[in-house]
């Protein structure tokens, strides 16, 4: 028994500590890979993922055209293909991630 | 026959044999296979049975109280939670003399949520006078609910029962069990035939009336009819043997004559301790076992006899009674063994799965003392675990220290990443799209749903906001208390009900309800997906017509209750629905539920991969065909008015359902006639009505 105990009542007294632990990118049987000459930036996947695993980068009208306009997750990204369904401009593909 | 199957197989199988003709469950985690067999079984056309998808384990009890009254044999089968919101029936069905049949798969009562074994949700009905039997596995819940009806049929005891097995460890896994012969048990258990209860027109009658003095007379019925139980209960486990070959007892005591030390146990963990007693015979030690298998009427004169050469006696217990100092079994067996010279130790495992290391622990220490003690097995603190939920915050408070804590920021998710929903989880992003307009201010009041089971387990939490559980039925009620709470003390924050469609449609429409006719500032979100699918897809209030679940195998009968409509006629509410393939038009409404001074009904439509049966990539298409298809109509409805605020090109609904394998089913002609409905609902709301 250490020094610490739990506190009555089984409140947790911290916030999103579940990401310490659970790396639900560990779930997934497809990943999704961005074409990123293709990838416009229109923040169409973010929105749309359940996961919040997208993020959109500030791009500058001057990079050049193969700059990354979005960032996955991949640590959490559980794989659904949600983004690559969604995206208008068909920048992101499902692959099968190697076992 | 032998069959290789599961404990809540065996209780579909008991009920079977037992022909039952009218059964009644809701989906509750560990139980709810029991009864989605039950539905398999019945469209198999095995038993000529009537079930109830019912609301709530009230309407459970409720239905079969009522079936019961009415002279059919009607069962269902609970724990936990579902048990306790059954309490009141309870005592109804044992004070009406009914003999129902529950069968209990024993999990903890919350808060917090446990998902283990312990024995409090029967155990704590011990005065509600329902026999209660202590299966220790699948073969015994066969035989025991078979002979339960049997036992509380009989016109000397007329009470319900308890069927009770323990959650996941014996719900879940399989044992090979003789399943009785359907004739013989038909020669066993003749129909239920009552004298003392008809719901018949040619037989007028009077029940449940109030009594005054003779109150304590109908109590002493049933105090004797449970002591009268005990010898019915050894008639017909006679009859039982000779029939089936099977033998049982009120106990069963095994290696006791000799034995001077002698464990007492219910349930699984005889299992173990048998095994373990031959062993520690072997080492010369004299130890034996006494399963208590039937807790209710307690087998006072049994326990004395089978513990009366023992020095000493270790009860083992999977229930407390917090104030007493004994587990729930321990203090009966000590007061059946009141003169005893034996000292009477207990340990309390609660839910814990024990094996053999944890009996020769337990027995160590036991055979090694020599007072009379009473300790929890396992149940220290871990400090990871501590740290993790916060405690160094705790004391800080404690100590009067102010605490940082780091808040959700502008554009920042209220739910950090790892949460455990199924890939493709529409309703975990609307839920973060919901909580995105509310930031930081938000207090968030969850129903039981997949939602609270997928979001956060102690010590973990994915939460960054305010954030309280509160089971099915009662979060509308603990929401308005804490709404009311929040303006007395200055507290600027935004109340927000995240509900399923099972907690607002059905179980906790009570309290909803309620909370909107007392006007509380409070948003509710009904993320609908249309079914139980925290508990694997069973019918809703919400299920669409024809729609196949575990509980409606040949799709949905009857139509899908109009929430919307029922929440107007409330009087002054903001309602609107949305679709999270339309995330503008679903922001653009929450923001005004949040700028509103009355209460909010926002009620999302949210594909499920696994219960609608599609690929987790489609979700947000299949969001979006609900709308083009109008099978989900986006509007808002304020000051008396409907208004339709997303109105796509119309496709016919063909596209949406093909899309969803729960639909696979249907005839060109209940496609036409979905469509026509549609179109008729559509053309309603046009009209500014919902009917």
């Amino acid at each position: 028994m250490g020094s610490q105990e739990y506190i009555r009542g089984a409140g947790i007294h911290s916030a999103g500590t579940i990401a310490l632990v659970n790396k639900t990118g560990t779930w997934k049987l497809l990943e999704p890979v961005v074409d990123n000459i293709k990838c416009i930036g229109c923040k169409i996947c973010s929105e749309y993922c359940p996961d919040d695993c997208i993020e959109r980068l500030a791009v500058d009208k001057s990079a050049p055209p193969d700059a990354p306009r979005i960032v996955i997750d991949m640590e959490y990204c559980k794989g659904c293909g949600i983004c690559a369904h969604e995206c208008p401009k068909d920048a992101i593909i499902m692959v099968k991630v190697e076992a | 026959m032998q069959m290789f199957l599961s404990g809540n197989q065996c209780i579909s199988q008991g009920a079977r044999l037992s022909r039952v003709e009218v059964v009644a469950a809701y989906p509750i985690t560990p139980a709810t296979p029991a009864s989605e067999e039950l539905h398999e079984i019945v469209a198999r056309g095995e038993l000529d049975a009537d079930i109830i998808n019912v609301e709530s384990e009230i309407g459970a009890m409720g239905v079969c109280t009522g079936a019961t009254a009415a002279g059919c044999r009607s069962f269902s089968c609970t724990c936990s939670q579902g048990l306790a919101l059954m309490r009141e029936m309870l005592w109804a069905a044992s004070g009406m003399a009914l003999p129902v049949v529950l069968a209990i798969d024993s999990r903890e009562i919350g808060l917090p949520q446990g998902l283990l074994s312990d024995h409090s949700d029967a155990l704590s009905e011990r005065d509600a006078s329902f026999l209660q039997f202590m299966c220790e596995d699948g073969q015994e819940i066969i035989d025991s609910i078979i002979m339960a009806y049997k036992i509380g049929e009989n016109e000397k005891v007329l009470l319900p029962s308890f069927v009770v097995s323990e959650g996941h460890r014996m719900s879940h896994s399989f044992e090979l069990v003789e399943v009785p012969d359907r004739e013989e048990v038909d020669k066993f258990l003749p129909k239920y035939d009552p004298k003392h209860v008809f719901v018949d027109p040619a037989y007028p009658m009077t029940q449940g009336t109030g009594v005054m003095p003779q109150y304590p007379t109908f109590k002493m019925q049933q105090y004797r009819a449970m002591q009268e139980a005990k010898q019915v209960i050894r008639d017909v486990c006679r009859e039982f043997k000779e029939r089936f070959g099977r033998s049982y007892d009120l106990v069963q005591a095994y290696r006791t004559e000799d034995a001077e030390v002698i464990v007492v146990a219910m349930g699984s963990v005889a299992s173990v301790l048998r095994e373990k007693v031959d062993e520690y015979r072997e080492n010369g030690i004299k130890v034996g076992l006494l399963k208590i298998r039937v807790f209710r009427p307690f087998p006072e004169n049994e326990v004395r006899e089978a513990l009366s050469s023992a020095k000493k006696v270790l009860v083992i217990d999977r229930a407390c009674s917090p104030g007493s100092k004994y587990g729930v079994s321990c203090i009966e067996v000590r007061s059946a063994l009141q003169k005893a010279q034996a000292t009477i130790s207990n340990i309390i495992i609660s839910g814990k799965d024990i094996g053999t290391q944890d009996i020769d622990e337990i027995f160590d220490n036991w055979f090694n003392r020599e007072d009379d003690f009473v300790e929890w097995y396992k149940a220290g603190y871990d400090e990871r675990v501590s740290k993790l939920c916060g405690w160094d915050n705790y004391q800080k408070l404690l100590s009067g220290q102010p605490v940082e804590r780091e808040m959700v920021k502008e554009g920042e998710s209220c739910l950090s990443k790892g949460v455990m929903s199924c890939a493709g989880c529409i309703s975990l992003g609307v839920i973060r799209q919901v909580l995105n307009v509310f930031g930081d201010r938000a207090v968030v009041v969850n129903n039981s749903g997949c939602l609270s089971a997928v979001g956060a387990l102690y010590p973990l939490t994915a939460w960054r906001v305010s954030h309280f559980f509160f089971s099915y039925s009662h979060a509308g009620a603990a929401a308005s208390g804490m709404e009311v709470a929040l303006k007395r003390k200055g507290i600027d924050a935004d109340l927000v009900l995240v509900a399923g469609d099972g907690a607002l449609f059905d179980i906790g429409l009570q309290t909803f309800s309620a909370a909107l006719e007392r006007g509380h500032r409070i948003v509710y979100v009904c993320y609908d997906n249309q079914a139980y699918m925290n508990t694997g897809v069973q019918r809703s209030g919400s299920t669409p017509y024809l729609a196949r679940t575990k509980t409606t195998p040949d799709g949905r009968t009857g139509h899908t209750k109009n929430l919307e409509q029922i929440v107007a006629a409330h009087g002054d509410v903001y309602i609107a629905t949305a679709s999270p393939a339309y995330p503008d038009d679903m922001r653009k409404k929450l923001r005004k539920a949040k700028s509103l001074n009355k209460p909010s009904f926002i009620h999302i439509i949210c594909p499920c991969p696994p219960g609608w049966e599609y690929d987790p990539a489609v979700g947000i298409e299949i969001a979006r065909l609900a709308v083009e298809t109008r099978s989900f109509v986006l509007y808002e409805y304020e000051d008396g008015n409907i208004t339709i605020n997303k109105l796509p090109k119309k496709k016919p609904v063909e596209e949406y359902l093909m899309k969803q394998g729960r639909f696979s089913h249907l005839s060109e002609a209940q496609i036409a006639e979905i469509q026509e409905e549609l179109d008729e609902n559509f053309n309603r709301l046009t009209a500014g009505r919902w009917s």
